[in-house]
Formats: structure tokens, sequence, C-alpha cells
């Protein structure tokens, strides 16, 4: 108690220097704060548009494979074939920790029959599960979206500019008309002529077994969020995607016969032709039967398992509130566990240089933040440094009279803190009411990627937890410490001799 | 009994490329209850024996007792727990804890000691009775900077006795008084002498206030002279 009063009336005595310190502390734990509510605001948009809208937070991947960028590899080089499927979605479907998953493909496709090298990176999956799994995050701009069972492709609107741009024509969904509302600037100063397409004619990219296929256009789309990001992004349904790639498809599986095809098939000819039966009761009867039986059969189409097929990767989903490391590291055993040729990635690790573009923005964020504490601690290091030498006669005298160096340091960190508390807590507070009031409003990214990238979304909203608050208290404290232990180390130094010899 | 023995005590300063010889070789025993008054001219070396008798310097050889105990070994911690529990300080001029009031300042060292038993009511009501007793029942609220350079000296005075120590040092207690107010203070430092057997050493100037002193040392070029 003693200690606090003296401290409290020193701090009210020494004003200037309080006021000094305490701006420094103020504007320090602001700008901190808002730091923090930046990065912790981008680090949700992330979550929530890329990481829940399209990676998901885990991948699993062939462990064939030698580089960890798997998802937006700039060349798009072919993924290898995740093997055992059934039995990875089978052991997913057990964690508690995993919310969702989906498999999928990916490749980089060729446009054929254009002028130049003309590529698109394209992403196969049932795209209804797809949309379920990651929230609906793509819409349609002009055509239908694709359903289970549909093939053909999703182009992005953005993708159309450019296709218009360096090939010449404007795509059109299959079966619709053209919409003039939805035309660039360069595609409507071409009206009336302006060559459209309904389809293309892909081929596979890097893959030996690849073959060409038309794929219609179903839909020009955009994603909801991050869509000049994902603007390169192709969807289309997995089947033709792995005919393109020359995958074994989910169709080759089911050409699997009917048990009288089979035993038909496993016949000699003996057996089917050779016995008198046949000929000599000149009845048809046989013929006519199997005939019936073929015809009788489901046709391959109504039991096509689309996961009986080829796959690249598996997009993990985890429960709100999951640490993304520990699940990484529980799949990882799971898999190995489970004798599974599977790589288990973390999205950041998948997404190579669009999470590490984020994470490089932010560590800017987070490195001016240490920069500018670092001044600070400077600042308050010296003007507490030259407090203390000027209070040698007060520390000298108490000293003297019977106070330990456990009083001085007391007494000393009790000023310090509570300047800290009070300027530093005004500084946290103020900072939490400024993104407490950005976080609806929102701060739109224009048409700027960087910012979109940075800001993990279009828009961005200023985010600050009880956890950022905690944060933000903790590194006050720190830097309060770091900037009182010089200071406090000249203080405890002080003897009742200096003070006499001071005066 | 001697409360204070110094024997063959040396001090030696640094300063510059040359070293200041303040003590040569000081002996003396004090005994209790002992009014003793150290005169000497200016730069004889009372302030720098006053120090190391009060534990706030060290000897740079020679013995130290305190209660017949050696004094020069003892840590920090102990040497400043001795003069909490011990030695009661009045300086010259620096002397009070500005952000406090005089009762407050009064209350200073027994709130440090207060562990060892003593109530908040009880401290306060000691440091009141002292203030009193020295003239400033009326000042007990007031800060250092709203007092006069006496009534401070009166403060510092009254906070040296508040925890009853059985050795008071006074560095020049009058210098900075006018002669009624270093009168008055040296009669109240008798009167406590005389009541609770407090030994009282003080260095000073001015002869007029010797006759208070029931012995007075003389030092000179940091030696006694007689």
């Amino acid at each position: 108690m003693l200690v606090f009063k003296i401290a409290w009336r020193n701090i009210l005595r020494h004003k200037g220097k309080s006021i000094i310190i305490g701006s420094i502390l103020f504007l320090g734990a602001l700008i901190m704060t808002l730091g923090n509510a930046t990065a912790i605001g981008m680090q949700k948009g992330v979550e929530e548009n890329i990481v829940r809208g399209f990676t998901g937070h885990i991948i699993l991947v062939s462990d064939q494979e030698t580089k960890d960028n798997v998802l937006f590899t700039p060349m798009a080089k072919p993924l290898k074939i995740l093997r055992d499927y059934d039995r990875i979605s089978a052991l997913l479907r057990q964690q508690d920790y995993v919310k969702d998953f989906i498999p999928m493909t990916r490749g980089g496709v060729a446009i054929l029959g254009g002028s130049g090298m003309n590529f698109m990176l394209t992403f196969g999956c049932n795209f209804d599960d797809f949309q379920r799994v990651f929230g609906n995050p793509v819409e349609a701009v002009e055509g239908q979206l694709l359903t289970n069972g549909d093939h053909g492709l999703l182009v992005n609107e953005k993708s159309r500019q450019n296709q218009h741009k360096m090939q010449g024509y404007w795509l059109v969904p299959a079966g619709y008309e053209l919409n003039r509302d939805n035309l660039s600037k360069e595609a409507r100063s071409e009206l009336p002529g302006l060559p459209q397409r309904s389809d293309l004619a892909l081929g596979g990219f890097g893959e030996p077994n690849s073959t060409d296929l038309t794929l219609p256009i179903r839909a020009i789309t955009r994603f909801k969020s991050l869509n000049n990001l994902m603007q390169e992004i192709s969807i289309m349904d997995i089947e033709s995607f792995r005919q393109i790639f020359g995958y074994y498809t989910a169709a080759d599986v089911v050409q699997e016969l009917p048990p009288e095809q089979e035993a038909l098939l496993a016949s000699g000819e003996e057996d089917l032709f050779g016995s008198a039966d046949i000929f000599s009761s000149g009845s048809s009867s046989t013929v006519a039967e199997l005939e019936k039986t073929i015809h009788a059969a489901p046709r391959p189409s109504a039991k096509i398992n689309y996961d009986n097929a080829a796959y690249n990767y598996v997009s993990v989903l985890l429960k709100p509130g999951e640490d993304l490391g520990a699940a990484v590291a529980r799949t990882r055993e799971l898999m190995k566990g489970n004798g599974l040729p599977v790589k288990v990635l973390s999205w950041k690790q998948a997404s190579g240089q669009v999470a590490q573009i984020s994470d490089i923005l932010r560590v800017v964020i987070n490195v001016f933040v240490i920069l500018l504490f670092f001044v600070a601690v400077i600042i308050i290091m010296n003007t507490l440094s030259m407090t203390a030498m000027e209070r040698t006669e007060e520390f000298g005298m108490m000293r003297a009279v019977g106070a330990r160096k456990g009083f001085i340091t007391r007494m000393f960190l009790s000023e310090t803190l509570t300047l800290s508390a009070i300027f530093g807590g005004a500084g946290i507070l103020i900072g939490a009411l400024v993104a407490w009031i950005f976080h609806p409003l929102g701060i739109s990214s224009g048409e700027s990627e960087i910012l979109e990238l940075l800001f993990g979304g279009e828009v961005f909203q200023p985010t600050l937890g009880v956890g950022g608050v905690v944060g933000g208290v903790a590194a006050l404290g720190v830097v309060t410490l770091l900037a009182v232990l010089y200071p406090l180390f000249v203080a405890r130094r002080i003897t009742p001799l200096d003070a006499i010899n001071r005066h | 009994m001697n409360v204070i023995e110094l024997e063959n005590v040396k001090k030696d300063y640094p300063l510059g490329a040359t070293t200041v010889h303040a003590l040569r070789g000081v002996s003396l025993a004090i005994k209790e209850g002992d009014f003793i008054s150290i005169v000497g001219p200016s730069g004889s070396g009372k302030t720098t024996l006053l120090n190391i008798i009060g534990c706030i310097d060290n000897a740079t050889e020679g013995s130290v007792k305190i209660h017949g105990k050696e004094v020069t070994t003892h840590s920090d911690r102990r040497l400043t727990d001795l003069r909490l529990h011990t030695i009661g300080f009045i300086f010259q001029t620096f002397n009070l804890i500005p952000v406090l009031s005089a009762r407050e300042n009064v209350e200073f060292p027994l709130l440090l000691m207060k562990k060892e038993n003593l109530t908040n009511k009880e401290i306060r009501r000691r440091a009141e009775k002292l203030l009193e007793e020295v003239g400033l029942k009326e000042q007990m609220s007031q800060k250092p900077f709203e007092l006069s350079g006496g009534q401070r000296q009166r403060v510092a005075i009254a906070r040296a006795l508040v925890t009853k120590p059985a050795i008071v040092l006074a560095d020049e207690p009058t210098a900075n008084l006018d002669s009624e107010t270093g009168e008055m203070i040296l009669k109240q430092m008798k009167e406590l002498n005389l009541l609770e057997k407090t030994t009282f050493v003080f260095s000073t100037h001015d002869p007029d206030i010797l006759k208070y002193a029931n012995g007075v040392l003389k030092i000179k070029d940091g030696l006694m002279a007689s």
C-alpha cells in the first residue's frame, strides 16, 4: 500500500515525464491493438474465404508428391494419383475433429484450337459435394451450375475476359443467349460480329495418357469471395477431368458385368456353341433368353460411384476451434498408422505463394509493430533512467533510513506499471473500440488483388477477440518490463552515499 | 557499555589519479546514552566518520562495531536492516520524501518494519505523538515543500526517533536553521537522550551547541585530534 501510495503521488508529481512516457505507451498500445485487429481480421478473412471456401484446412495428396505446393502451382504440373481413397475416406469419417472432406483433382489443361499457348488451371470434383462442403463459394453469372452427372465446364468470368483478350472469342454457356450486360468493354465494341463459343476443346497438360475432350461450357461463374485471386480457376465435373487426363474413371469401374454376362464371358466356345442342343433343337430360346438378360441388366450409368476412381487430393475441413497444427499431426499419424500412402499438408503448405504472400504481409505488420515498440522501449528506458538519476537523493535517503533494494524495485515498478496500465490500457481500449466500430462497416479492397489477398476477401473486417486483447496486454507488459529493466538497475544501485555525494 | 567502537578506521577515496585519505586511522568508543559532538574544520572527515558509523559507507581498513558486533563484513541487506532497526539519521539537507506528508514521512521507517508487530493505528499514533513533541501538531498533513527548513528538520528528527533507535546520527542538524530553532531542536534531542537513553552523535561547526554534549570528539585531517 505504501509503495503504491508513493508511486501514484510520484506519477502526479512528475507530470511532464509521466505524460511523455504515458503518451508513448498509449500510442504503442493503440497501434499494436489496431495491428492486432488487422492481423486477426486478415487471418479470419483467409480462414473464412480461402480455407473454408476452397482449400480446406488439410490437404491429403499422394506420398509420391515431392513438393508441398500442390494447389496453385504456376505451371499446374499434374499431381500423382491418390491411392486408397475408399480407406482414406472411411478413416476420415471416424475422426471427431473432421467436419467434412471432399476428394478433388487438379491439373492444367491446354485449350486447343486457338493461337499460341493457352492454358487453364482446372479442378475436377463432384460439384454438388464441392458446393456443400465449402458452403456454396461459387455462383453462376450466366448459365447453370453443374449438378450430379452433368458433364461440362465452369469458367470464371475473369477467365472469360482473358480468353477474349487472348483468343478473340467470347464464351457463352451452352444453350444460352449472349448476355450483353456482362460483356467487357472490348467485347462490346466488337458487336454485332463478336465471335462466340459454347464449348472448349481441352487437352490434359503434362500427363502422357491425356486425351482431348470437347466440353460444353455450363456456366460462367465467380467465386463469392476472392474472385480476383482465383480468377484463373475453372471447375469441371470429375469424370471429364479423369477422361482428359487419362485417369481410370468411375464409368470404367462400372463396366463390371452382371453375373449372367460374367458367366457368359467365362464360358468357353465349346460351352456356347459346341453343344448339339443348341443346334439340334433348332430352338432360339437360349439366344433369346440371353439377349433378354442382357437388355434387362441395369445400365452402367445408374451404378456410377464417382469415388471408385482416381483423385489427386482430398480437402479436409476441421471443426471450428480445432488447432490446425495438432490436426495435421493427428492426420499424419492416422495415415501412417494405417499404412496409407498419403502425404498430409496444411493448407498453407499446399497453397504455396497464396498463403505465403498473406503471411508475409502479416509479418510486415508485425515487424512494424515490433519496431515501434523497440523505439518506444528505448525512449521510455531513457526517460526512466533520467528520472532514476534525478531521484538519487530520494532513493538514497530511503535506503539510508532502512528501505531495502526490494522496496526501491517495487516502488519503481509500481510507478511504471501504473503508467503502463493507465495509458497503455487506454490505448488498447481505444484500439479495441475502433476495431469494434469498423468490424461491421468493413473496409473494401476495391479491385486490388494484393489488398484482397491481404484482407483475405473483398471486405476487410478488423477483428479483435478476447485473445487479441489478452495478447495486447501481454505485449504491453513485456514492453513495460523491458523498458524498466535498465532504469531499475540504475535505481537499485543508488546508495545513501550517492545521495550525500550528489548533494 | 560501548554501542559504537571504531578501531584504526581508514577511509580512502579515489579522486582522479590521486587518493584522498579522508580518515587515516580513527579509533573511538561511544557508550550507551552518550550525547557526543564531533567537531572539526570543513574537510576534516566529520561526515565520513558519521557515514561509517551509520553503515552507509564502508571503511577501507579497520574495525567498526555496533553493539559489539563487527559490521564491516555485513551484506548490504544486513546493513540496511541495521540502519532501520538500530540507527536514526538526521541529515543536513536532504531528508524527507517529497510526496509524503510530515506524518507519512515519520511513519515511513515504521511501515518498512511493519511486519514486526505494529498496527497501522499504532504507527500513526506514534508518529503523531513525536510530531507533537517537536511542535508540528498543526503541520502533520503538510508536504515537505509546504514546511520551512526548521520544520523539515524537526520532521526528520521525529522520523529518526520513531523507531526508538539505539543510536541517532545527525550531520550538522542545525546548519540550516536560525539559532532559535537550532537551540530548540537541540533541547529536544537532549531531552530524548535523557529520557530514552538514546545515544546521539552529531557533527557541528557551532560552538554554542557544544554545551549540550557530554563529550566532544575533535577531528582534523582525518585523525582524532584529542
